[in-house]
């Protein structure tokens, strides 16, 4: 039974990467995708996936209010911050229930780049 | 655990309960079987008294029937009287006595009404008794109730049994005998209770001294369990010294042994780990002191430990790291501070499933940038978990790396790496330029560059002279048609530069640029300051153009050598037309055809050029060190000067490498140094020569003329014959070569042989010059204009 993800970034062309990414390298079903923070919430009632990964920083609404939003009504929901945001917007996001983070860029190209979101994932659902 | 009973009170307790309940059950089977034998004595007392009763009974009316038979055969009436009322009389159980005939009449009828026995009357008698007693033939009884009275008479026949007479009949009462079997009864109870009452009191006594002596007992057998318990107790809290002595010579007694040794052991561990740690800790702490970086642990509440290397003083600016907080070492803000906080609580909650790299990258502080000895310094921060060995995190440790070094390092390549690139980019771009282009582009902007000089010096001056006039109100101005003027000339530049790939001088024109608008009213800045600014940077620029003319010289040649492209045609034209002039007398004319003639001559270093490279790659191979010089390398030789050199050329530089410069080991302990070889080339007495000279060994010339007679090639007479020169001819001839190894260059004595022959065959002479240890030269020369024309 493959995983499903739903993908939320403000890039169009990230996420199409990141979905690319999801389906061919970490064998997911990618059910939804959202460009802000609103999407993520609804895409999450809506799909209740195994996994949604979330930007930082959105139109509407940013990903950090989102997670929160989405941890307050599903408490067991797992989320991957995906961000070019650094320091304490990061660290707050992991406090705060996210279950893993990936920093952008996303060097997709680069093995261990690429190693390292792999395993970020697999920790992710490793406490299962 | 729950509330604390000792096996004191257990072992009295369970103890007093046992006894207890078995004196209970002891208690109730004597009373029990007491009562039973009581009742069954009972039973016994009264049927004893019952016998005697009826035995007395039966005697009586047997005896008197015998007594009375006579008596009445005799009718002897008042002697059968006599007897019965006396007896009736004697015995005050004998409630009456009757003498009755067989036809129912008393003759007697004693009680105590009637002592005398005299009959009340002398109607037969008619009760139920007396009907019974006449129908007897032998003495019995019969129990019946007189008057409320329990009356058990006796009754028996008198006379023989075919022939009787009367009945005898005594009635006697049961009363005494009941009152006999109460007092029986209550003797007996009266006894089973004083049983009882002695029993219990002695259970009662004996479980108060049982009591008493199982305390004494219990405190024997728990006392050396409680100093046990102490002792544990002590132990327990880490003081590993106080012994425990046995107390008893039982189980407890052997625990305590057992317990004592084992505390033992556990002291020696302790006290040999407490070495080894001091050992440890003195180890650590040398290393600690020892290492070149700046590392401190942290616990995760976030106070610092006492450990920490001496280098972390230093690089984190403290006197003593130990006794500093986190936010003062690593610069804390509160907000940073607070995020820490939040740091430490994600660390602890998540260093299972997280990997720590993960982790630390989230650690508010990264890198420090603090005061330095020489300006600021870089301090690169890092974290490392530490686990106890169960995987528990027990503290972070936070190493600090003076990177300062290394910043200004990469930030020094970043820029040597970004002139590169420029240059790259400016070479390319001048390479791909026409010349006249390029030619038009310099004198372009450095017209303007020195114009852009010229008046911001103009302006600055002004400038000066405004301040030195201060307060008079003349003020000095600079126009905005003026600036716009000079703002359109550096814009012009950056535009030339931008397409001609000149990023350097363009970005430096985009800055004067910039310069040029904090001129514009209203002015902000001091234009003296800006001038001044603006003037250096026109400086930064000129100095860009030159290197630009550098690169362009670096390509086309020396300045005094070609730098203009004309058509080969045209060229070929002057030099013919300037050969056919060069007979003249006339001297001016003669020298502008000997120009003319040499406009398509070369340099010799880019003539040699191609055997330069070759010496190198060669000295490359064979791992030695070599220079390679070229003599007068910018005088110029026609370019068909050198094409009849190449075959010999290639083999005498190849043979001069491998075989004149000595291998690097060689040359270090002659103390020759780098090897060095020359080239050269003449022009004189109507030959042309490539010199190819070497400092290396030289050429043995007896040891070549040994091999040459050796190898057949001459005779011993003839040799001595020969000169030096000629011994040095012998080099040419097959067979003989110096060289004691071969090489994948040269060495099958066949070098010299074939540039000889190559040289011979083109009508050249080829010349050897050696002096054996300090090296050799080489001379190929051919007759001036043996291939022209």
């Amino acid at each position: 039974m493959k995983k499903t993800v739903v993908i939320v970034d403000d890039s169009k062309f990230l996420l199409k990467q990141i979905s690319e990414f999801f389906e061919q390298q970490l064998g997911f079903t990618v059910l939804a995708t959202g460009c802000d923070g609103n999407d993520a919430v609804d895409l999450y009632r809506q799909y209740k996936p195994d996994l949604i990964t979330l930007d930082i920083s959105m139109p509407n609404r940013s990903g950090e209010d989102a997670m929160r939003d989405i941890l307050s009504e599903f408490p067991q929901a797992k989320v991957l911050m995906i961000s070019a945001v650094r320091g304490n917007a990061m660290l707050q996001c992991m406090c705060d229930g996210a279950k893993g983070y990936i920093e952008k860029p996303l060097k997709l190209a680069d093995t261990e780049f690429v190693k390292d979101f792999k395993e970020t994932v697999e920790e992710i659902f490793a406490a299962d | 655990m729950g509330s604390f009973v000792s096996i004191r009170s257990k072992l009295i307790s369970y103890t007093m309960l046992l006894i207890g309940g078995t004196f209970l059950i002891l208690l109730s089977v004597i009373v029990a079987s007491n009562i039973i034998s009581l009742r069954r004595n009972m039973e016994k007392a009264q049927n004893q008294i019952r016998d005697a009763l009826f035995a007395k009974g039966k005697l009586l009316a047997k005896n008197n029937s015998l007594a009375m038979d006579v008596m009445a055969q005799d009718n002897a009436f008042t002697s059968i009287q006599g007897l019965v009322a006396s007896t009736v009389a004697d015995d005050n159980d004998l409630v009456y006595g009757i003498y009755m005939d067989r036809d129912l009449n008393a003759w007697v009828f004693a009680d105590a009404e009637n002592p005398k026995g005299i009959p009340k009357s002398y109607e037969p008698l008619s009760d139920s008794i007396s009907l019974w007693a006449r129908a007897l033939f032998a003495p019995d009884y019969k129990e019946f109730t007189l008057d409320t009275i329990s009356v058990i008479e006796f009754a028996a026949p008198v006379g023989a049994p075919d022939e009787i007479l009367g009945f005898i009949r005594y009635g006697i009462s049961t009363a005494s005998m009941k009152t006999m079997i109460g007092e029986a009864r209550a003797n007996a109870r009266a006894s089973m209770l004083q049983a009882v009452i002695i029993i219990t009191a002695t259970g009662l006594f004996s479980l108060l001294i049982g009591y008493m002596v199982l305390q004494k007992l219990a405190s024997r057998i728990t006392l050396p369990i409680g100093a046990l318990v102490e002792s544990s107790r002590i132990i327990s809290e880490g003081n590993y010294d106080v012994a425990v002595h046995p107390q008893s010579n039982d189980e407890i007694g052997r625990f305590a042994e057992h317990f004592e040794s084992m505390r033992k052991t556990i002291k020696r561990y302790t006290d040999h780990l407490q070495i080894l740690i001091d050992e440890k800790m003195q180890q650590v702490k040398d290393i600690l002191n020892n290492i070149d970086q700046g590392l401190f642990t942290v616990n995760l509440d976030g106070t610092v430990n006492n450990e920490y290397s001496v280098r972390a003083n230093e690089i984190l600016n403290v006197d003593d790291v130990a006794s500093c907080s986190l936010r003062t070492l690593l610069q804390c803000s509160e907000k940073k501070e607070a995020a820490f906080q939040d740091w430490f609580k994600l660390v602890k909650r998540q260093y299972r499933r997280i990997r720590w790299a993960k982790l630390a990258k989230l650690a508010p502080v990264q890198e420090l940038e603090l005061p330095g000895v020489d300006g600021g310094k870089f301090v690169a921060v890092s974290y490392q978990s530490i686990c106890d060995k169960h995987g528990n995190l027990v503290k972070i440790m936070v190493l600090a790396l003076d990177e300062t070094e290394k910043r200004n390092r990469d930030r020094q390549m970043a820029e040597e790496r970004l002139q590169h690139e420029q240059d790259v980019k400016t070479i390319l771009s001048v390479a791909h330029t026409p010349a006249e282009e390029l030619s038009e582009f310099m004198i372009d902007t450095g017209t303007r560059l020195r114009e852009l000089q010229a008046e911001a010096n103009r302006h600055r001056i002004g400038v000066i002279r405004q301040r030195e006039r201060f307060p008079e109100p003349e003020k000095y101005t600079i126009g905005k048609e003026q600036i716009d003027r000079m703002y359109r000339d550096l814009h012009t530049i950056k535009g030339n530069c931008g397409s001609y790939d000149f990023e350097h001088l363009a970005s430096l024109a985009h800055e004067a640029e910039g310069k040029m608008e904090l001129l514009r009213e209203p002015v902000t800045d001091r234009r003296g300051e800006v001038l001044v600014a603006l003037m250096c940077l026109l400086d930064k620029m000129i100095g860009a153009l030159d290197d630009i003319h550098g690169k362009i010289r670096l390509i086309s040649g020396s300045e005094d050598e070609v730098t203009v492209r004309i058509p080969e045609v045209r060229v070929n034209r002057i030099i013919e037309l300037g050969t056919t002039l060069i007979t003249t007398e006339n001297a001016t004319v003669k020298t502008l055809a000997t120009e003319c003639v040499q406009l398509s001559w070369k340099p010799a270093k880019s003539l040699l050029r191609k055997y330069q490279k070759l010496a190198y790659k060669t000295a490359r191979r064979l791992g030695k060190n070599i220079r390679v010089k070229i003599v007068d390398e910018n005088s110029l030789f026609p370019p068909e000067f050198i094409a009849e050199h190449d075959e010999a050329l290639i083999h005498l530089v190849r043979n001069a490498v491998a075989h004149g410069i000595e291998s690097s080991e060689i040359r270090d302990d002659l103390g020759k140094g780098i090897g060095r070889i020359t080239l050269a080339l003449e022009q004189k007495e109507g030959l042309r020569s490539v010199i190819v000279s070497d400092d290396g060994h030289g050429f043995n010339v007896e040891k070549i003329t040994e091999k040459a007679v050796a190898g057949g090639v001459l005779s011993e007479m003839e040799a001595q014959k020969l000169s030096v020169e000629e011994k040095l001819q012998l080099l040419y001839r097959g067979g003989v070569s110096t060289s004691d190894e071969l090489t994948e260059v040269s060495g099958r004595g066949m070098g010299m042989q074939i540039a000889y022959r190559d040289i011979a065959a083109r009508g050249g002479i080829l010349k050897i010059t050696t002096n054996f240890g300090k090296g050799a030269s080489v001379s190929v020369s051919f007759p001036d204009g043996a291939s022209v024309g």
